[in-house]
């Protein structure tokens, strides 16, 4: 399956990635590559049944009950910016 | 054209936070108010490998509300992952439901008898809380990972009155069931509103825009009166309707664009592959059902039919979960029902009970005994009360440190009354010019002499029948 530059674009721009132009070309080839090696899926012969999920029931699932949480410091470790109480980032307004 | 030749058409998404302890995939406390990020820990900021485990009091919430308002329950429910970039989910994708929501369909009838229905109900994470200054951005992710029921009506509403009326009652049946304590101004529930507008001639729905950031009741109404008219006016100018998302501005009364839906949105919705699918067997349901506590208008119903209260009455007990609950327990345990809804509605109602009722319904009913039974005048009940309040001591306790318990007889009261007069001959002898004043101070003197334990009424009765 060819995958064309313009779906290249709109799954850039979803992602938030920034590629240069002539990365397009590798791009295209790599996924079209990748897509076709799943399309194999389609070829199986599977018999004829609901498809499988991996299930669990209500019962199973964790109690309510509260486990400490790390301490402010802790959790603000590793941020890039942060300033003693909040993780800090740009300016961003939706 | 005239207002009169377009129709509203308004569907409503409703996001409301559970009532757990802890957050939906971890541990960490479900609560409101307390130091930004300390309620957080892998899990809920999203650190790569963190794994989330369901909570099932989230999923028995979300199956509990939607028996709330009628709809169906889902054997099986998938959670998914909508992706999209912005710093309120550190992981750049809310864990949703999309396929298959735990609850489908219900709905809520308006007094007018039209029935809004709902389309579903599904459990998701609440995103963290982002806090704009001058020059950034902070951001608070205790909030991130809360559970969060998201309704989402059919466009069955027509006015900013209706929907007024359907979140109203959305409201109170989640809360009577004790699914999510709906608290607007902590954002424990928040309101998405669709609007469009469409001539009554026409059989087309009109494009319709999406406003966000609806923290009041008031605001929605405003917010749907406003879009209302904004539209029906681009519309009579010949204007293009954008399908766009637009934010409220409550201070200002407007609403302004913040996106048009055709360049961005593509949530790239798939199965999380860190989470198993979920079987709801009917069992779970029929339990869940059972339990789930009387709605507000079975309540009112039930004060007015069962316990013979005026319907003004049944209304006021029925109004918040926290009373009705609290009144339900004192009848339990003294089925005096008049007399027991007087001392909420005039005594209790005072008090602050938004959170909780600040005396258990034993040491109230234990009052009110003690008051019927004549061991303590009714004065003397609302001074207990009081110290009770003050206090939190055992109300019979209090009874006997406050030397309230009656002992007195109507003999030892007269001859109490008859040494009071021997001792006041002036007063007795103002009586024919000022009767009441006259009478107000035998009165005292006897409560004072008692330490307030006479009956008041029958104090007077016997003074008035000896002087007049």
């Amino acid at each position: 399956m060819e995958i064309s530059h313009e779906e290249i674009k709109k799954l850039v721009e979803l992602s938030a990635l920034e590629y240069a132009d002539e990365d397009y070309d590798a791009l295209a080839k790599d996924f079209s590559q990748v897509v076709a090696f799943v399309e194999q899926l389609v070829e199986a012969d599977i018999p004829e049944q609901s498809p499988t999920a991996r299930v669990v029931s209500v019962d199973e699932l964790r109690e309510d009950e509260v486990v400490p949480s790390m301490s402010q410091a802790e959790i603000l470790a590793n941020a890039p910016e942060q300033n003693g109480q909040a993780f800090v980032v740009p300016k961003v307004v939706e | 054209m005239s207002r009169s030749d377009y129709d509203v058409v308004i569907g409503l998404e409703i996001h409301a936070e559970l009532n757990t302890n802890t957050k939906i995939f971890c541990g960490c406390p479900n609560k409101f108010g307390v130091d930004p990020n300390t309620n957080c820990c892998p899990v809920c900021v999203g650190m790569p490998g963190a794994l989330p485990v369901p909570n099932k009091r989230a999923v028995e919430l979300t199956i509990k509300a939607g028996l709330a308002v009628g709809s169906t329950i889902n054997d099986m429910a998938v959670f998914e992952r909508k992706n999209y970039f912005y710093p309120d989910l550190s992981k750049a994708y809310q864990i949703s439901q999309l396929v298959k929501p735990i609850c489908l369909g219900g709905g809520i009838t308006l007094d007018s008898g039209k029935f809004i229905r709902l389309n579903r109900i599904h459990l998701e994470e609440d995103a963290g809380k982002l806090i704009h200054s001058f020059d950034e951005t902070e951001i608070d992710y205790n909030r991130g990972g809360v559970p969060l029921i998201e309704s989402v009506t059919e466009p069955d509403i027509s006015s900013a009155d209706e929907a007024l009326e359907f979140l109203t009652k959305l409201r109170n049946r989640f809360v009577f069931s004790d699914v999510a304590k709906c608290r607007m101004e902590q954002g424990g529930m928040r309101c998405d509103v669709n609007l469009s507008v469409k001539r009554k001639d026409s059989n087309t729905l009109g494009t319709r825009t999406e406003m966000k950031n609806l923290n009041s009741f008031k605001a929605v109404a405003r917010a749907i009166e406003y879009e209302a008219n904004r539209q029906m006016d681009a519309l009579d100018n010949g204007e293009v309707i954008l399908q766009e998302t637009r934010k409220w501005d409550d201070e200002r009364g407007i609403s302004f664009s913040l996106r048009t839906k055709t360049d961005s949105q593509d949530y790239r919705y798939f199965p999380d592959p860190d989470l198993l699918s979920i079987r709801i067997d009917r069992e779970l349901v029929n339990k869940l059902q059972a339990e789930l506590p009387l709605s507000q208008e079975a309540r009112r119903e039930k004060y007015e039919q069962t316990y013979g209260l005026p319907g003004a009455d049944a209304e006021v007990l029925s109004n918040s979960k926290v009373v009705s609950d609290f009144f339900d327990d004192c009848v339990k345990l003294l089925p005096e029902y008049k007399e027991v809804a007087n001392w909420v509605m005039t005594e209790i109602l005072k008090l602050d009970v938004s959170e909780e009722v600040p005396v258990t319904p034993a040491n109230l009913v234990s009052i009110i005994k003690m008051m019927l039974d004549k061991k303590i005048t009714r004065q003397n009940a609302k001074e207990l009360l009081a110290k009770v309040l003050e206090t939190g001591e055992d109300a019979e306790v209090l009874a006997k440190k406050m030397d309230m318990l009656s002992s007195i007889s109507d003999t030892d009261i007269e001859t109490l009354i008859d040494k009071l007069i021997a001792e006041n001959e002036k007063a007795v002898a103002d009586y024919s010019k000022t009767p009441d004043k006259v009478t107000q101070f035998f009165i005292g003197q006897v409560m004072r002499a008692t330490r307030g334990k006479a009956d008041g009424s029958k104090v007077k009765a016997i003074i008035e029948s000896k002087l007049g």
